[in-house]
């Protein structure tokens, strides 16, 4: 019994290797995938190299720079990253780069130089500027911010990223763009 | 044993001798019981001896089919490693010359068409086998000999799907390479593209070839710009950018068309949403993540987050 038994396991096995080896293997295509938080980290990362060269590119009076450079980041978790690792232990002149991370306005204080304020926070960029004491640049994140009180404003243009200048609000506040910024701006007022 | 076991096959040659020359060949004769008493060793040593000894086998679709069901089983026989087997060769050789003359019965035909068939199919296994990125130039020499035998075995047979599976597997194993170290490989990349566009001209509407090449061109100018350099000058910055947009671009109408095929799978609403995150396109990304949600039965994407969040 158990000997026929055997015989057929062993009948089975061969049938299915005959199979296996009749039949076409497949080719395995698994490709690659993506996230869209990779995508909103690329976005996040062009966003922090950009601010990185408006902090390069603005020239602030002595008397309103002494100490770090600061840059505020109000509600995106990306941007703060990318800005922070782009500005970690570097310096524009003798100031040292500082990023803080604000969660709430109610955080927000004169103690920053710039002040990037995510798009989903837009609404907020009046009432943060007329808050403003210190001449803090704003860098808004949607169209129509320049009238709002934002000096710098990131724009879509040709699906880039892009920013423009207020460069009458710049000058108010003693603020001075270099004339690579200005050029580079695809909206100045 | 070895040493007996060639004393008596060279006693038989001898003793064949007198047959030479005559329709009955004693060495295929041989070469068949030794085939029955399954000593394929022997029965190609039989075998390979009619055809030099006995000239007129030479001419016989029947000798030739012998010797392709030999070398086809000492090929099964015999483990192999390598991406060829010379028994496999000669197999296939040799059943297709049995093919090649048998032209007044047709009466092997199907037999030897059958076992080519088998053995065009192992050329297949071994390239799906070989198709990774260090033996991947194996995958492609066994790929061309299964088609060029399964063409022969099997006249009728539609290579499509598989030439889509295979263009597919290269194109990837490709990217792969490339991928590992991309200023090394760069030329990968466009051989990359190009088995996947073979496969577009095959089938515009491949599901597999429009989804990858969407996934990496859109992949590519996320590359571009997570690899700018922090020092960048401010108008690299703005030229690295445009490129990386026009490979975003690039990868949309591939990805609408995955999506087109397969509505309803995960990948492409997410790969077709991250490509209009990239576009800085809120609105059209907020459309396939709200298809994505709705797909996926609501508050999982969203879990702990609100909709202003997502970007």
């Amino acid at each position: 019994m158990s000997n026929l038994f055997s015989n057929n396991l062993v009948k089975v096995l061969t049938v299915l290797k005959l199979l296996v080896l009749l039949s076409l293997m497949s080719f395995n295509a698994t490709g690659q995938t993506v996230q869209t938080s990779d995508a909103k980290k690329s976005v996040a990362r062009q966003k922090g190299l950009y601010i990185y060269q408006f902090l390069k590119n603005v020239e602030w009076p002595k008397d309103l720079l002494s100490g770090d450079l600061v840059v505020g980041v109000y509600g995106d978790e990306n941007v703060f990253q990318q800005l922070s690792n782009a500005c970690a232990g570097k310096f524009i002149g003798s100031h040292k780069l500082k990023v803080i991370r604000y969660i709430s306005n109610t955080e927000i204080n004169d103690e920053c130089h710039f002040l990037y304020v995510a798009e989903n926070k837009s609404s907020q960029v009046s009432a943060i500027a007329k808050k403003n004491s210190r001449n803090t640049l704003i860098i808004g994140n949607k169209v129509g911010l320049l009238s709002s009180g934002a000096i710098i404003n990131f724009i879509v243009k040709d699906k880039r990223l892009a920013f423009e200048i207020n460069k009458t609000n710049a000058t108010k506040a003693n603020l001075t763009f270099s004339e690579l910024l200005s050029k580079l701006a695809v909206n100045v007022i | 044993m070895k040493i007996a076991h060639h004393i008596s096959y060279f006693l038989s040659l001898l003793l064949a001798i007198p047959v030479m020359g005559q329709q009955f060949c004693l060495y295929e004769s041989k070469a068949l019981d030794a085939y029955q008493s399954q000593d394929y060793i022997s029965a190609k040593n039989y075998i390979d001896s009619a055809l030099i000894i006995c000239k007129e086998k030479r001419a016989s679709a029947y000798t030739w089919h012998v010797k392709g069901f030999i070398e086809k089983q000492l090929f099964q026989k015999t483990q192999y490693e390598g991406d060829d087997s010379k028994n496999r060769m000669e197999s296939i050789e040799a059943f297709l010359k049995s093919l090649e003359l048998d032209t007044a019965t047709f009466e092997l035909q199907n037999a030897n068409r059958k076992a080519l068939a088998f053995l065009g199919s192992t050329y297949n296994n071994d390239a799906a086998r070989f198709m990774d990125t260090i033996n991947y130039k194996k995958a492609i020499i066994c790929y061309k000999k299964y088609k060029q035998v399964y063409k022969v075995a099997k006249p009728d047979f539609n290579f499509t799907q598989k030439e889509l599976e295979y263009n597919n597997s290269l194109a990837h194993i490709l990217f792969s390479i490339y991928d590992n170290n991309t200023k090394l490989n760069s030329s990968f990349l466009d051989e990359s593209f190009k088995y996947y566009l073979e496969s577009l001209k095959i089938d515009s509407m491949n599901y597999s070839a429009n989804y990858n090449l969407g996934i990496t061109y859109h992949n590519l100018g996320v590359s571009y710009i997570e690899n700018m350099d922090d020092e960048i000058s401010f108008e690299s910055l703005i030229s690295s950018q445009e490129k990386a947009v026009k490979y975003f671009v690039k990868a949309l109408p591939y990805l609408k068309r995955a999506y087109l095929l397969q509505p309803t799978v995960e990948n492409n609403l997410t790969a077709l949403a991250a490509v209009y995150i990239s576009l800085h396109d809120y609105e059209s990304s907020s459309l396939y993540l709200d298809e994505l949600n709705v797909l996926k039965g609501k508050d999982e994407i969203n879990n702990g987050t609100d909709i202003e969040n997502r970007y």
